[in-house]
């Protein structure tokens, strides 16, 4: 099996790790750089729980080959806020306690920041779109999009 | 798997190595199928970091897009034409916006079954395929490209590098619908995608091109007896609504676990009379 060197920046940081050809970005984060908010659903694409941000847009990290993911830069649920100075989407969500069981938080809470990134003022059918992705099995949607809505407000009031 | 410096370097590598490899751009069908057993693809050669088929350009009245173009970047297309509106169209229905970010014009062709929507899409454009390999490059039509379900004309040694069409005019207008279980992450039961010009007095379909993601078979096909029969006929409710009920006739579909053959026909007529009612106002409204 071919190795590959692989450099790429992941929440912030430059890294570069040696994998095999048929290792699966997913794999990588979650195993060898033990960033476990990445979770894996389906393994196919359908439900977006293994979703990160890689240069600017949303991805399924069980469907980028870790090759593919060289020379990029990669955002996880890791990368976003911290304990003490979360996001405001992560502190929207749990204002309007919009997670459930919690599996598809990390993908949500990248879908709304990555939407607000691009678009802090977004449209209820934006944020349906943004989120489309990932799914929740709970089926709690509509908190999760009233959490986006105000997480938009207090973004745009922060670039004000 | 094989990363190449460019796409020569790819070219050598598939010619060289002509027996199970395949080539990967994003990996969206490909991986989900690798994982699922459907394909064992002992050596990948990786497209997805080569910039030189990823483009959207027009040359005197010809659209080129090239194969390693993403969905993510038809979406990003904000031109107001009949073509730009129709790849917006199928941009937006297609997939979830974390699969457009990767998935590739090229891949979804070369994935050649009928949940590929860009293939009725560039049907009704009639689309011409550009092929490459170290012999040389290859052109055909997109009908010949596909030839069968998870078949197309590709060599071993050869990828698929661009697909173009002729500008549609002013007097053009085209659409798109799609039907699925859901909005998002749709295997399309059926899809239609249309194209219609009227003539210069605006009163009569002067040609018309309407692409199926099922006819006869399992691959999109053009509805051609449908398209003959409303050429020269008026754009309108009456023309709109007999295209449906030609379009019964045409249809051969079968059945299978995702939707009844009798259930496909019946969308189908509706998703054709939606989409020419979308051609019918996006004309209106020019």
């Amino acid at each position: 099996m071919a190795k590959h060197l692989v450099k790429f920046n992941v929440n912030g940081k430059d890294d570069a790790l040696v994998v095999e050809s048929t290792d699966r970005l997913l794999d990588i984060l979650r195993d060898r750089l033990n960033l476990k908010g990445v979770k894996e659903g389906c393994g196919t694409g359908d439900c977006g729980a293994c979703t990160v941000i890689m240069d600017g847009r949303l991805v399924n990290s069980c469907l980028v080959l870790a090759v593919q993911a060289r020379d990029k830069r990669i955002i996880t649920i890791e990368g976003v806020g911290a304990r003490e100075r979360v996001h405001p989407v992560q502190k929207a969500i749990m204002k309007y306690n919009a997670a459930q069981c919690g599996f598809c938080i990390p993908a949500m809470v990248l879908a709304g920041k990555n939407l607000l990134d691009h678009n802090p003022a977004p449209s209820t059918e934006d944020i349906k779109e943004a989120i489309s992705g990932v799914l929740c099995r709970c089926t709690g949607y509509y908190k999760l999009i009233e959490a986006i809505q105000e997480a938009a407000s207090e973004v745009r009031g922060l670039k004000r | 798997m094989y990363v190449p410096v460019s796409l020569d370097d790819a070219l050598r590598y598939l010619e060289e190595n002509p027996t199970d490899t395949f080539p990967i751009a994003g990996g969206t069908d490909l991986l989900s199928r690798i994982n699922r057993k459907q394909v064992s693809a002992k050596n990948l050669v990786d497209l997805s970091g080569l910039p030189e088929l990823r483009y959207i350009k027009r040359e005197n009245r010809t659209i080129k897009i090239g194969a390693l173009t993403t969905i993510a970047d038809l979406e990003g297309q904000q031109e107001n034409s009949a073509w730009g509106e129709l790849l917006y169209d199928v941009a937006k229905k297609f997939g979830s916006p974390n699969i457009r970010t990767v998935a590739t014009v090229g891949g979804n062709i070369c994935a050649a079954s009928s949940s590929e929507d860009l293939i009725p899409v560039f049907l009704a454009l009639d689309a011409k395929v550009r092929t490459i390999r170290r012999r040389g490059p290859r052109e055909m039509s997109l009908q010949e490209f596909v030839v069968a379900k998870r078949k197309t004309a590709l060599d071993p040694d050869e990828l698929l590098a661009e697909v173009s069409f002729t500008e549609p005019n002013a007097l053009a207008a085209c659409a798109f619908e799609k039907l699925g279980m859901r909005n998002t992450l749709i295997i399309s039961l059926v899809s239609v995608a249309a194209f219609l010009e009227r003539d210069q007095n605006r009163s009569k379909i002067e040609r018309a091109r309407i692409a199926l993601n099922r006819l006869r078979g399992k691959i999109p096909e053009r509805a051609q007896s449908v398209e003959k029969e409303i050429l020269g006929q008026k754009l309108d409710a009456h023309t709109i609504k007999t295209a449906g009920e030609l379009l019964e006739k045409e249809l051969a579909l079968t059945s299978d676990y995702r939707a009844s053959a009798e259930y496909r026909c019946e969308a189908a007529k509706v998703l054709l009379r939606r989409a020419l009612v979308q051609c019918q106002q996006r004309i209106l409204g020019k």
